[in-house]
């Protein structure tokens, strides 16, 4: 009985939890690129979401719809880059910081203005089955939508690691000076971090939405996976499975034994909770570069 | 000015690869760093840049590759020229892909990547097949033996020597006509820069790489360079062929620590030898 | 502090006056006198849009301290006020306190949790601060709807009569305008002294270098959580105002939003002045107010918008706003206004 609810738990845990690693990634990628600090994840997530179910209501086939919005959603990610980063190249990373919460709320009110804020019901683009492991139902969606963010961010990581494109983007997030030096190009290496990060929000919607109900509130889910992505490091793209896992299943644990002493409280707390902690102890995460200040 | 004509050599000079012609530079638009300097490296040449603390050493190099840019720096007056074109308030990364790299000061490697991964990333400029990379590579290996042993080691827990080496052979990636070498010996020991300048002259002679080289130990780079240049207070005070500067009487007291008459000479002379070449430049 | 030429100081009290000149006095005056006569010819919607932009100064110049000055920025202001909102709205309705005291009781609480949330700051910095006021406000609105009701009302907030001063009740637009209208003078003023102040300077030194001023001596941990207390401590002022204010203190009031919001008013202001946080609350909450008017109007614009179109256009106006500020006009409109005065003074002159 035990055992079976564990499983649950862990299987509940594990599915929030690949949403959680798929969004960070996306802030992952951004943040490493440029040092900027996208706090509008959430909401290119949001538009995605409501740009692909925009294109299914066409009776459009769904996975031409879904590579539509992801090229559409890269070309918004250079756009911002070109239109809102540029021009504040040199500023400090609080300007950078602050510039990117006021494109939070373009992107939110621009979002609400467009898609309305009733909620809508995602189709089930990943399937409806029900599979059983030992007695427990797991659904379709969730572990194909799992696989899909585990093979997108191995991949990427694959990329930063390994690919030329790749390491020179990770000499861009090293040093902007040094990659410089060096011929690699500054500014084309965040306009593609921009862009990569619009097509993750993309793969990300597809795997979580699918068969739910959305509204542009949804947004909300970026702020959840910012302990994933504290916790994992800013400048990991793999690491962030790692985080995404001990956040998606503490949360889930919490769900379980805590929310019903707290009227839900505890599962909603428990990311930021846990972000407080990590940033009191260690604010590079697992996986992040320390940095050595000098005056 | 009749100082530069004294110390040109007679013997025909090799064509200037690199030419750099009267240039001024401020930072912000207003702190005036560099006055009127000019100087010129030909080709398969080593030339060194020599001056004290403060003296726009850097700057030059920096003017030159247009790494001055990213810290509100401008040439504001005269003109580089790199292999016949201008070269000034460029991007850097396209002064990269012309051929000219700067390794800049304090052996700024990738300290989370792999040796191996800096050096792919030096390679952005040329577009290297998978063989010509490997071949590239092996080159860089073949230089610096030990960075192919550490070839998978994260380069910031290479010791200072290995990370001096590393950024020089970095440099090589992109197959550059003209390096521009920050103070490769800062704060490493003897034995370790008699190495790193014996591998520089090597680059020189085995590549045919260009090297404009920037150094406070003017023993050292004297040593390997042709020609010399002497820079004060943001001026050229002096310039001249390796023979030429290892003789000269002032070089001789301020940058190689030997007098000629046994002891230190008085402060008057001290004086003497800053006002006659603040005159002159 | 600009002055034109000829307008010096003769005594040490006279260079530390903050306002030196006889004109200063009278445009002092001259202003004072049109805030307490403003009422007199305006329509009540209007009065309590002064109000309101009244209690935003405050708070917004608590968050000029934090931000501007000691360089944390902070996207829980708003939080901060809701907390204010709810100790003064316990205070006012289960303590019986009489009137200004819930106030302090708000702006206390709120300093206190302030600097509970404050006290990362001690180890790290720049937006990894930021991201503990997020942490913040995701908690405050949370968690307030979750705790017992009795508490503080659960998803029903708390409602808080108007308060009685001298025994009778401030019910009147009006009379609360006159209320508010004194403590934002006096916040304004307290304002201007911290930031001449010892105090002001060490918080300008952890901003400019913190670790420039942590080796000349000054306890920059101190002076982080201090300006995080002061910081919330004035939005707990301005939390417990606006519970009076609308008579209830519920949690939808203090959303993310409204302290992105906070921060644009500071961008668009000007950081680091105190003219620069009265200039952008002003703008910012005028921006709105006009947007809210024009809602319905844009909304038969729109095909198909059959919802509140306001709220999202006032986010889609102040996102640009921040951004173009922090393109063209870091500075603000303080320092606008500034080079207006300026050109002004020189005219015909260029300078």
């Amino acid at each position: 009985m035990l055992m079976e609810t564990l499983l649950r738990v862990l299987i509940g845990g594990i599915a929030n939890g690949a949403i959680y690693a798929a969004v960070a990634v996306g802030f992952s990628v951004i943040y490493r690129s440029g040092r900027v600090f996208n706090i509008a994840q959430g909401e290119l997530l949001m538009i995605a979401t409501f740009m692909c179910m925009a294109l299914f209501g066409t009776g459009m086939n769904h996975w031409l719809a879904i590579l539509l919005t992801a090229i559409a959603m890269g070309l918004l990610g250079l756009l911002i880059e070109r239109l809102m980063l540029r021009p504040l190249v040199g500023q400090s990373e609080m300007a950078l910081f602050m510039a990117t919460l006021g494109l939070l709320l373009i992107l939110n009110g621009l979002g609400t203005i467009v898609f309305g804020t009733e909620p809508r019901l995602f189709p089930d683009v990943l399937g409806t089955e029900r599979w059983r492991l030992g007695g427990i139902a797991i659904k379709e969606s969730n572990v194909l939508g799992t696989a899909l963010v585990v093979v997108t961010v191995v991949a990427l990581a694959w990329f930063f690691r390994s690919t030329r494109t790749g390491l020179f983007m990770t000499a861009v997030a090293e040093s902007h000076q040094i990659a410089r030096s060096l011929g690699v190009s500054v500014t084309r290496s965040i306009g593609l971090s921009w862009a990569i990060s619009g097509v993750v929000a993309t793969i990300a919607a597809v795997a979580f939405m699918s068969g739910r109900s959305v509204s542009p509130d949804i947004a909300t889910i970026a702020f959840v996976a910012l302990p994933v992505v504290l916790l994992s490091g800013l400048e990991t793209v793999g690491g962030v499975l790692l985080g995404g896992l001990i956040v998606g299943v503490g949360q889930s644990m919490a769900a379980r034994w805590l929310d019903p002493y707290t009227e839900g409280g505890a599962s909603l707390i428990f990311p930021f909770a846990l972000m407080m902690v990590i940033l009191i102890i260690k604010p590079q995460g697992l996986f992040g570069w320390k940095r050595v200040e000098r005056i | 000015m009749q100082q530069a004509s004294q110390n040109t050599n007679p013997s025909a000079p090799p064509p200037p690869l690199l030419s750099v012609t009267n240039v001024e530079v401020r930072y912000q638009g207003s702190i005036l760093v560099l006055k009127n300097v000019s100087l010129t490296v030909g080709e398969g040449e080593i030339v060194a840049l020599l001056g004290s603390n403060g003296a726009g050493k850097t700057t030059t190099l920096k003017s030159i590759s247009s790494l001055i840019q990213s810290e509100e720096g401008e040439v504001t007056e005269g003109q580089i020229f790199f292999s016949d074109a201008p070269i000034h308030n460029q991007d850097p990364v396209v002064t990269v892909r012309r051929g000219l790299v700067q390794v800049m000061e304090g052996r700024r490697v990738l300290e989370h990547m792999s040796v191996e991964q800096n050096l792919i990333v030096a390679s952005a400029p040329i577009k290297a097949s998978r063989q010509q990379l490997n071949a590239a590579l092996e080159e860089v290996y073949g230089i610096f033996p030990i960075l192919s042993s550490f070839r998978h080691r994260q380069s910031g827990y290479l010791s200072g020597g290995q990370q001096q080496m590393l950024v020089i052979g970095r440099a090589l990636m992109a197959k550059p006509r003209l390096l521009l070498l920050d103070e490769p010996s800062l704060g490493l020991s003897p034995i370790i820069v008699t190495a790193i300048f014996e591998s520089i002259a090597r680059i020189n002679r085995e590549l045919g790489t260009s090297i404009l080289l920037v150094e406070q130990n003017a023993k050292v780079a004297l040593n390997i360079a042709h020609r010399g240049y002497v820079l004060e207070n943001g001026r050229i005070v002096m310039e001249g062929t390796r023979e030429e500067l290892l003789g000269n009487e002032d070089l001789k007291e301020f940058y190689l620590g030997i007098s000629a008459s046994g002891g230190r000479r008085s402060f008057k002379d001290i004086k003497q030898y800053r006002r006659r070449r603040r005159w002159l430049g | 502090m600009y002055r034109s030429c000829g307008s010096f100081s003769e005594t040490y009290a006279d260079d530390m006056a903050l306002l030196r000149t006889r004109w200063q006095w009278l445009a002092l005056g001259v202003l004072l006198v049109a805030l307490v006569a403003f009422p007199l010819v305006v329509s009540p919607a209007w009065i309590r849009f002064a109000t309101i932009s009244g209690i935003t100064i405050i708070s917004v110049l608590g968050l000029q301290i934090l931000v501007g000055l000691a360089g944390q920025v902070s996207v829980g202001q708003s939080a901060f006020m809701g907390i204010g909102a709810y100790f003064a709205a316990v205070a006012a309705v289960k303590l019986q306190l009489p009137f200004p005291l819930p106030l302090l009781a708000g702006a206390f609480g709120a300093a206190i949790i302030g600097i509970l949330f404050g006290l990362p700051a001690a180890r790290i910095k720049g937006f990894y601060l930021a991201l503990t006021t997020l942490a913040a406000q995701f908690v405050f609105q949370f968690s307030v709807v979750r705790l017992p009701d009795n508490w503080f009302g659960g998803s029903a907030g708390i409602s808080v009569a108007r308060p009685f001063i001298f025994g009778t009740q401030v019910s009147s637009t009006t009379g609360f305008y006159y209320l508010t209208l004194p403590i934002v003078v006096m916040t304004v003023f307290a304002t201007l002294f911290i930031l001449r102040s010892r105090v002001g300077r060490a918080l300008i030194s952890v901003r400019d270098n913190d670790l420039a001023a942590e080796v000349t001596g000054i306890n920059v941990a101190y002076y982080k959580v201090a300006a995080f207390g002061i910081a919330s401590f004035l939005a707990g002022l301005a939390g417990g105002l606006l519970a009076y204010e609308n008579q209830l203190a519920h949690f939808e009031q203090f959303t993310l939003f409204e302290s992105i919001w906070y921060l644009g008013m500071l961008i668009v202001g000007g950081m680091g002045t105190v003219l620069g946080a009265v200039l952008g609350a002003v703008s910012l909450r005028l921006v709105q107010e006009l947007l809210t008017l024009a809602g319905p109007w844009v909304a038969q614009l729109i095909p198909g918008a059959r919802y509140d179109i306001a709220f999202p256009m006032v986010n889609v106006v102040l996102g640009i706003m921040i951004i173009v500020f922090l393109i063209y006009q870091p500075r603000g409109l303080a320092h606008l206004y500034r080079r207006s005065e300026r050109y002004v003074r020189h005219w015909p002159f260029p300078y």
